[in-house]
């Protein structure tokens, strides 16, 4: 990879920057999981009733073959896999071995204490995979395909009695890959028998399965029958010993992989360190951002601080995180002088007490300082079809959706519904009003919208892939957003939100109601940018107050968001700040304006319909759509 | 209402159920059988809540049979005035002539007057219901200054469906409160594989099976872009398709996932589910 940037002329690539996965990946065929991640992810969802975190592992193409891996809690997927049937078993397979107990602890320690139990007389050390392994010295390649093909087969019938075509397609995709080293064929060609048989079995079929291996099909089978029933077979089976690393990975089924192997690495890095160390490298890419980095740090900083503090005081939990915040001199107590002018207090639901704590919520309304009018159009030239089309949409859509005026005293049709009922109502002896035209003009005042943007921290975020960050498409969502409105003719805003800590909200009006669409708000929209964290509610009740004066028969809050509600003093405990928006949400709705909430959080599913009510939220889970998808989003809701 | 009567003809909108007539199949999920008819005893309006195809209608169709009354159904949309309810004059040569609308014919004649997707009429057009959801179950005829007190056995029932689509389309909390409400939502599973098959009879029980687990699962994916999950409707519509010949995989993808969904990926992973029980 370096030798041919080198030849290009280019700056060399640097492992672990966006640019030097983009050209990585561009440049293999194959299944690309970060694209699919999509797809993946509502596979998962589907089969599993549950979310996965899929992160991106450290898998490079020099170290061999792809294989999906797990730390007991997310999946790894390599960036790129040889085919989607292959990828999509990968992480079923991995899935499943999370849900159907690979990490379970209870059988584990039975593992280890068997084991333990073997090995003479005193001086035992404390059992672990590594300790474990090393029992089986160089022969351990071969006890440890044995051992995965137990356990492989183990979770994979298991993971049929989800997915219905689990197995076949398994065994199908392995007839179709079998072209492989030939040292692996005995391992690979039994594993594959053993699915064949299981597929049998599971058809109702004559199957024709080892016996030892039919223990591993029961429902109640764990990992250390899977271990068990390996021993027997690494006792008793003559299958050639496996000292080439190739060898070695070309053995596993497709979707399969060295599940030991991640095992033992969690807790010593031996002889089994062919696996990558996904976890902390891929966790670097993903927060190479600096600024969010230093801020994540800050955050966990004020966690750690008040994490110490003892349960049960009740509101005291926010109170110490703003001592902590006030104590190394960052935050200041009070706002600004120049600020309190336009600061208003709002009170704060705090579920603990089950009461309001009045005057609470600083919320510093401000004019947005950040401008980057290069930038504002350089998005409306990128997006200028996406515009195009959008304006042509609505125009469209304009004689239904701005519905002409009917039975009007005066206008430039005649409404032939009016007419003829004038004159008939005329003719049977009543003397009826003569509103019978119809007139073409905006319904005035009819809807007013404030687009309210999450402009914390996390916006900085990177798009795996796709390249850019989150921010680009939400600047992108709200010019398009605003040249939609100008076409549509409602009454609109468009306000932003960061805060630190309760005594400090800022909110920014980017354009207020009664303001024109110019060049500098667009300038404005340009340099949103994030910084700080979400207070949600404060924001809420601030916009809702915001309404008042306009007249209209409805009144939107879209809330544009990327994660939950979260502040520095929330004390680790996201319920407080769930609570308070929820019930700024409600306070909302009494005031008549409809809170709706759009985000691009795969998880907002756990939270969301709590805070604002099922169908009051929306979740964009293609990211890259949010610009096109915002203002049909309005379109749809005002409809 | 499945009748013995002609097709292709043009009939009164107030119908009485026939003798021969065959009741409209209805699989119930719970009580709303027993709920429906004790607000029937005491004429109190009824409100159906659901999802799209989920059986809002042919329950009613089900239940107007049951008690034997004609059933009225006027489908709302934004131009619904309410003169097309209550009815308008008309031109007859010289002469005006009265038409009563549908709600009016259904008020003289006791029927069950149901008014589907209430929400999407406009707000004006639905207060003329308010005095016949009340104790007063009048109607008032404004065009002629007249009022109707509703035949004894006229009962009002409307339908809507909570969905994003209508956070600011909802019903006057002071609408609301004058409905009985009974929820529907996708039936059980084994309930609905029994309204596959009676749907479709040509159906075996297996393929049955198979359409409504591919349907449950489809429908996690609700929160995930799909406006509307693969109802029961679009269960019957599989069904139906693979009974015409088509073969199963196919005919999902007909009838259960292009029509919900433009987003490519969706589909895929949608047709991923259906695969993962037909191949």
């Amino acid at each position: 990879m370096e030798a041919s940037s080198a030849v290009t002329g280019t700056a060399p690539a640097i492992p672990g920057t966006p640019g030097f996965d983009a050209r990585r990946e561009a440049a293999l065929p194959g299944f690309h999981s970060n694209e699919r991640k999509r797809l993946l992810t509502l596979l998962l969802e589907v089969w599993y009733g549950r979310q996965f975190d899929l992160r991106e592992s450290a898998w490079s193409p020099e170290k061999g073959r792809p294989f999906v891996e797990t730390d007991g809690d997310g999946l790894f997927m390599p960036a790129v896999m040889p085919g989607r049937d292959e990828a999509i078993l990968a992480a079923l397979h991995t899935a499943g071995r999370l849900a159907f107990g690979s990490f379970d602890r209870a059988a584990t320690q039975s593992i280890f204490r068997d084991a333990a139990a073997g090995l003479p007389g005193p001086g035992r050390r404390p059992m672990v995979w590594a300790t474990l392994f090393e029992l089986y010295g160089d022969d351990l390649p071969r006890f440890q395909l044995l051992f995965d093909m137990c356990e492989g087969l183990r979770v994979d019938s298991r993971v049929q009695s989800l997915v219905p075509n689990h197995l076949s397609r398994l065994f199908a995709t392995g007839i179709a890959q079998r072209p492989r080293p030939p040292e692996s064929l005995p391992y690979y060609d039994s594993a594959l028998a053993a699915v064949r048989g299981a597929l049998a079995i599971a058809r109702g079929e004559q199957a024709d399965l080892d016996p030892r291996l039919r223990r591993l099909l029961l429902p109640d089978a764990t990992i250390a029958d899977a271990f068990r029933i390996a021993n027997e077979l690494y006792r008793e089976t003559e299958l050639p010993p496996v000292k080439d690393e190739e060898v070695f990975q070309s053995a596993y089924l497709p979707g399969r992989a060295p599940s030991a192997a991640c095992l033992a690495r969690a807790q010593s890095g031996d002889a089994l360190q062919q696996e990558a160390q996904d976890k902390p490298d891929s966790k670097n890419r993903k927060g190479a951002h600096e600024e969010q980095e230093s801020d994540q740090q800050q955050r966990s900083d004020t966690r750690f601080d008040t994490a110490g503090q003892q349960p049960g005081e009740g509101g005291d939990i926010v109170a110490s995180g703003r001592r902590s915040a006030g104590s190394d001199g960052q935050s200041p107590r009070r706002p600004q002088t120049q600020a309190v002018e336009n600061g208003k207090f709002y009170p704060e639901w705090d579920y603990r007490l089950g009461r309001y704590k009045n005057k609470w919520a600083w919320v510093n309304e401000q004019p947005f300082g950040e401008s980057n009018s290069a930038e504002a159009d350089r998005l409306t030239s990128q997006y200028a079809t996406a515009l195009k089309r959008l304006k042509k949409a609505i125009q469209a859509q304009k004689p239904t959706r701005l519905a002409p005026k009917v039975r009007q005293f005066d206008g430039d049709d005649i409404d032939l519904d009016a007419a003829v009922a004038y004159v008939s109502e005329q003719h049977a002896g009543m003397s009826p009003q003569p509103a019978i035209y119809r007139r073409r003009e905006l319904r005035r005042r009819d809807v007013a919208v404030t687009l309210l943007a999450d402009m914390s921290t996390s916006i900085l975020q990177y798009l795996p892939k796709s390249g850019g960050r989150l921010v680009d498409r939400v600047r992108a969502g709200v010019l398009l957003f605003v040249e939609a409105m100008e076409e549509v003719g409602d009454v609109y805003s468009v306000a932003g939100f960061r805060s630190r800590c309760s005594d400090d909200v800022s909110y920014f009006t980017i354009k207020d109601f009664d303001q024109p669409l110019t060049d500098q708000v667009k300038g404005l929209i340009g340099g949103i940018s994030g910084r700080l964290a979400t207070r949600m509610g404060a924001a809420i009740r601030h916009a809702t107050a915001r309404f008042a004066g306009i007249e209209s028969r409805r009144r939107l809050l879209l809330i544009l968001s990327d994660g939950r509600p979260e502040d520095y003093d929330d004390g680790g405990d996201r319920r407080y700040l769930h609570e308070d928006t929820r019930m700024a949400v409600k306070e909302a709705v009494m005031r008549g304006v409809h809170p709706f909430c759009i985000t691009v959080d795969p998880t907002a599913n756990q939270y969301l319909p709590q805070i604002f009510g099922i169908g009051h939220y929306l979740v964009l889970d293609n990211i890259n759509s949010l610009p096109k998808k915002l203002p049909e989003i309005y379109l749809r809701l005002r409809r | 209402m499945k009748t013995a009567t002609a097709r292709g003809v043009e009939r009164d909108i107030v119908q009485l159920p026939q003798a021969g007539d065959v009741a409209p199949y209805y699989e119930p999920q719970a009580n709303e059988i027993a709920i429906f008819e004790a607000a029937y005893r005491k004429r109190l309006p009824v409100m159906l809540k659901g999802p799209t195809g989920c059986g809002k209608t042919r329950f009613l169709e089900h239940m107007a049979y049951r008690l034997r009354r004609p059933l009225v159904t006027v489908s709302c949309h934004e131009d619904l005035t309410s003169s097309d309810l209550v009815g308008r004059f008309l031109l007859e040569g010289a002469q005006t002539v009265w038409q009563d609308g549908p709600l009016t014919r259904a008020v003289k004649a006791g029927a069950i007057c149901y008014l589907d997707e209430i929400v999407e009429a406009r707000t004006d057009s639905t207060v003329v219901i308010h005095s016949l959801t009340d104790h007063r179950r009048k109607l008032a005829i404004e065009k002629k200054g007249q009022e109707i007190e509703a035949h004894e056995d006229f009962l009002l029932v409307i339908s809507y469906n909570p969905g994003y689509q209508t956070v600011l389309k909802d019903l006057k909390p002071s609408t609301k409160q004058r409905f009985i409400a009974i929820n529907f939502d996708f039936t059980q599973e084994d309930v609905e594989r029994k309204i596959v098959v009676n749907e479709d009879p040509g159906i075996v029980p297996e393929l049955a099976a198979k359409l409504v687990a591919t349907g449950r699962k489809a429908r996690l994916l609700k929160d995930h872009g799909l406006e509307e999950a693969a109802s029961t409707r679009t269960l019957v519509y599989a069904a139906n398709m693979i009974n015409a010949g088509l073969d199963p995989v196919s005919a999902c993808r007909v009838s259960m996932v292009d029509p919900l969904t433009d987003d490519t990926e969706l589909a895929e992973a949608l047709m991923e589910i259906v695969k993962a029980h037909f191949s």
